[in-house]
């Protein structure tokens, strides 16, 4: 199909559809000035960025990151399109790894390097805090006007004596920002089948190539496949739970908040059921759990109360799933979780509530 | 400022419905001139162009929408660019993208035995917008007529990434089967 071929066939969208797409959206900067503002950001501050990565659900994440050692590699620029939600709050990776078994391991492609520094586990997800260096992103592409990056890492939950029992959900960037040495850190985790119990499994990462796109095609730098494969048995970190008893919105309807649960790491509140409303219900119940990603609504509110009085407001980036639960009966029971990643891992030492938009939550 | 005060200003030839109409709408406009394009300057000037086109229609021209007409000039402006440049060129950026992902969903007439009815296949896409819901909607014109990418889409949405792959990648599925339906395929 050609360009004027193109342009005729999607002149079957009505004036009414852009109406009501100009009227709600939500673009707040040109191309350009978005540019623009990340690579100020990351170069005349020096402020850290976080990212919320949304992924599909599925296994392979691809994870752009970037070191800017050398003169002419821009990584800010490349990089931007990861940095949609900017926290304005640097993320604590140093306390992030020392909550983890350490693992300190490396895969070397010699163009860049990948380290993982620690792995962990709640129960429902693994959690792997590592660095990327990329000294200069230009030379793997000679020529070429980068205008994005993007790193191919998988990462599978395994039987390491049968590669084909994999008991993961989905995977996601957590958390990402890169420091003033041009080294990049991130958090990615992987969310497990419900019930799904890691004793005697095996943390799979795999890479083996680069991708990046100059403004007219693709570019892909492939590399002998490197792996590394990491027991999971002793990873497990504190957790506490408990219950809840409110309706919430939830997408464009509303969700039964029924348990929340707090780690060092994150908050999740769990819906056990969906309203008819909720949005993409009836597409959901297609898969076993549908939509990972960045809703990021502006008026949640999360603070720890602790039992000498003190409480702490807790930031980060704010995600959701929804789940399409198959019944017996041959129906699918709609149910979904919030979660916050913080910024930086929380003290659960004397932590006796959670009070989430209002409502507080006693958890033990 | 809303459309109504903007288009008044237009009524009376008040120059400032220009500027008031670069604050409101530049963001959106700018980014699907930039993704048909590829190019900074020629996105700009496309814009400029479009602009200047609402002054000499406004009025008589009283649109319904200021921003879906506005954002109609910019696309033509772009495309008509894009034409005078080289008919055959694929243009940049997203567009590149967004023709490449329905080719495998609409006919080709690069395919042997295959001539390309545009009009029949365009009315079959007005209608099989209409059986899709406002959100899925939403997303595929924000995908194919603006040429947004993922990432623009879900900033501009609020929705996740994941979600709008997800759904334009279920569209194109169910777009494919209509067209069967109809025997364009």
């Amino acid at each position: 199909m050609n360009m004027q071929e193109y342009f005729e066939i999607m002149d079957a969208v009505s004036e009414r559809d852009l109406a009501d797409i100009v009227s709600g959206s939500r673009l707040r900067h040109s191309p350009q000035e978005q540019e623009d503002i990340m690579v100020r950001k990351s170069h005349h501050t020096g402020r850290k960025m976080t990212a919320a990565i949304a992924c599909a659900a599925v296994l392979l994440v691809g994870g752009g990151l970037a070191a800017g050692a050398a003169a002419n590699w821009d990584s800010g620029a490349v990089f931007s399109h990861f940095f949609m939600h900017p926290s304005e709050e640097p993320v604590d990776y140093t306390a992030y790894a020392a909550l983890g078994r350490d693992v300190g391991e490396t895969l070397d492609f010699g163009d860049f390097q990948i380290t993982v520094d620690s792995v962990m586990t709640d129960g429902q997800q693994v959690y792997v805090v590592y660095e990327y260096t990329m000294p200069d992103g230009e030379k793997l592409f000679p020529g070429q006007q980068l205008e994005r990056m993007d790193l191919g890492i998988q990462f599978w939950v395994i039987d390491p004596n049968d590669r084909n029992d994999r008991g993961a959900l989905g995977a996601r960037g957590i958390l990402m920002d890169e420091d003033e040495s041009g080294v990049v850190h991130a958090v990615n985790g992987i969310w497990l089948e419900e019930g799904y119990s890691i004793e005697g499994k095996s943390l799979w990462l795999r890479c083996a190539n680069v991708t990046a796109f100059n403004g007219d095609e693709t570019l892909d730098h492939t590399y002998p496949e490197q792996e590394l494969l990491i027991p999971l048995d002793g990873t497990g970190i504190s957790v506490l739970h408990g219950d809840a008893d409110f309706e919430e919105a939830y997408m464009s309807g509303t969700g039964h908040a029924s348990a929340v649960q707090i780690s060092a790491l994150g908050f999740r509140l769990s819906f056990d059921t969906l309203s008819e409303g909720a949005w993409a219900q009836q597409e959901a119940s297609d898969f076993s759990a549908y939509d990972v990603g960045g809703n990021q609504p502006e008026n949640r509110t999360l603070t720890a109360v602790y039992a000498d009085g003190t409480e702490v407001t807790l930031s980060g980036d704010w995600s959701d799933m929804t789940y399409g639960n198959k019944q017996e009966d041959g129906s699918t029971l709609m149910q979904g979780e919030y979660q916050l990643s913080f910024n930086r891992p929380l003290s659960l030492d004397g932590l006796t509530a959670v009070r989430y938009n209002g409502t507080e939550i006693t958890v033990g | 400022m809303d459309d109504a005060k903007i288009l008044a200003l237009f009524a009376e030839r008040d120059e400032r419905a220009l500027k008031a109409l670069r604050e409101k709408y530049e963001p959106l406009c700018m980014t699907v001139a930039y993704n048909i394009l590829g190019n900074r300057e020629d996105a700009e000037e496309c814009f400029c162009d479009a602009m200047m086109h609402l002054w000499e229609a406004i009025p008589p021209a009283m649109p319904d929408s200021l921003g879906a007409y506005f954002l109609t000039a910019v696309r033509n402006a772009a495309r008509n660019r894009l034409s005078m440049a080289c008919t055959q060129r694929r243009g940049g950026g997203q567009l590149t993208v967004a023709i490449d992902e329905l080719s495998e969903t609409l006919p080709s007439s690069e395919q042997p035995d295959r001539i390309i009815d545009s009009i029949a296949i365009r009315d079959a896409l007005r209608r099989f917008l209409q059986t899709l819901s406002p959100d899925a909607r939403s997303i595929f014109v924000r995908r194919y007529w603006l040429c947004l990418s993922v990432q623009e889409i879900a900033e501009d949405t609020g929705c996740s990434a994941a979600r709008v792959g997800m759904s334009l990648s279920r569209t194109r599925k169910k777009l494919k089967a209509f067209l069967k339906k109809e025997e364009l395929l």
